[in-house]
């Protein structure tokens, strides 16, 4: 295979990814909105589509595009100092976009202090299991699915 | 030919305060969405209502049985 066609495929394949960071220091409502403007606009020029969850100072975004997007995208994440410990949850090549009409979708997550309850597991529990693959692909569709669900829900 | 689908084998997950997921290996059974008057709406895999109901325990059967009986009925 030559170079260009390595080239063309990296530019035309939609690649998905999920990862986890922390933020180096907390978001307030401001401040998330404006990373949230910064990531949409920048998404918008170049394919990208996803999703973010902020929740207690980490961040979990699904994203997904021309995989050399997405690629660079996901390196500059890794160097930007309001992130540590990013590190890639899932990734592939989809055969379609979750998420084709945000640039980068939003929802507030509640504040979960209660126990999960009796016999059910923690999707959030689930995404730190390194060492369990499937865990992790099924909390990343929890999470979806419960995104696809919430922004359909009347604001209150 | 019925199917086997035993109820052990169901994974439920909390993902956010009041809302959970049901899922088998490989596959999603629906999810169920607690409302503000603590009512728990069951949903279907394409996120269609199932019925609301009082308990947990009933929302959880009624996505278990949605997806046996070949999705959404109420």
């Amino acid at each position: 295979m030559s170079d260009d066609a390595s080239t063309t495929d990296l530019r035309d394949r939609l690649y998905s990814l999920v990862y986890s960071s922390f933020a180096t220091t907390l978001f307030d409502d401001a401040e998330l909105e404006a990373l949230l403007t910064e990531s949409r606009t920048a998404n918008e020029r170049v394919d990208i589509t996803g999703l973010l969850l902020y929740r207690n100072g980490r961040f979990i975004q699904f994203l997904e595009g021309p995989e050399d997007r997405v690629r660079a995208l996901i390196e500059r994440i890794s160097a930007d100092t309001r992130h540590n410990g990013v590190r890639v949850l899932v990734d592939g090549h989809p055969g379609a976009r979750q998420f084709a009409e945000w640039t980068m979708g939003y929802e507030p997550l509640t504040t979960t202090d209660g126990p999960v309850p009796e016999g059910f597991r923690s999707t959030f529990d689930d995404l730190e299991q390194a060492d369990d693959g499937d865990a992790v692909l099924r909390a990343t569709q929890e999470l979806s699915f419960w995104f696809r669900v919430r922004q359909g829900r009347p604001r209150t | 030919m019925e199917t086997e689908t035993p109820a052990h084998d169901v994974v439920w997950a909390r993902v956010d305060d009041g809302f959970y997921v049901g899922s088998r290996p490989g596959y999603f059974l629906g999810c169920i969405d607690r409302q503000e008057d603590g009512q728990f709406v069951a949903l279907d895999t394409l996120t269609r209502p199932l019925g609301t109901f009082a308990q947990l325990a009933d929302a959880m059967a009624a996505v278990t049985r949605a997806h046996e009986s070949g999705g959404a009925d109420a």
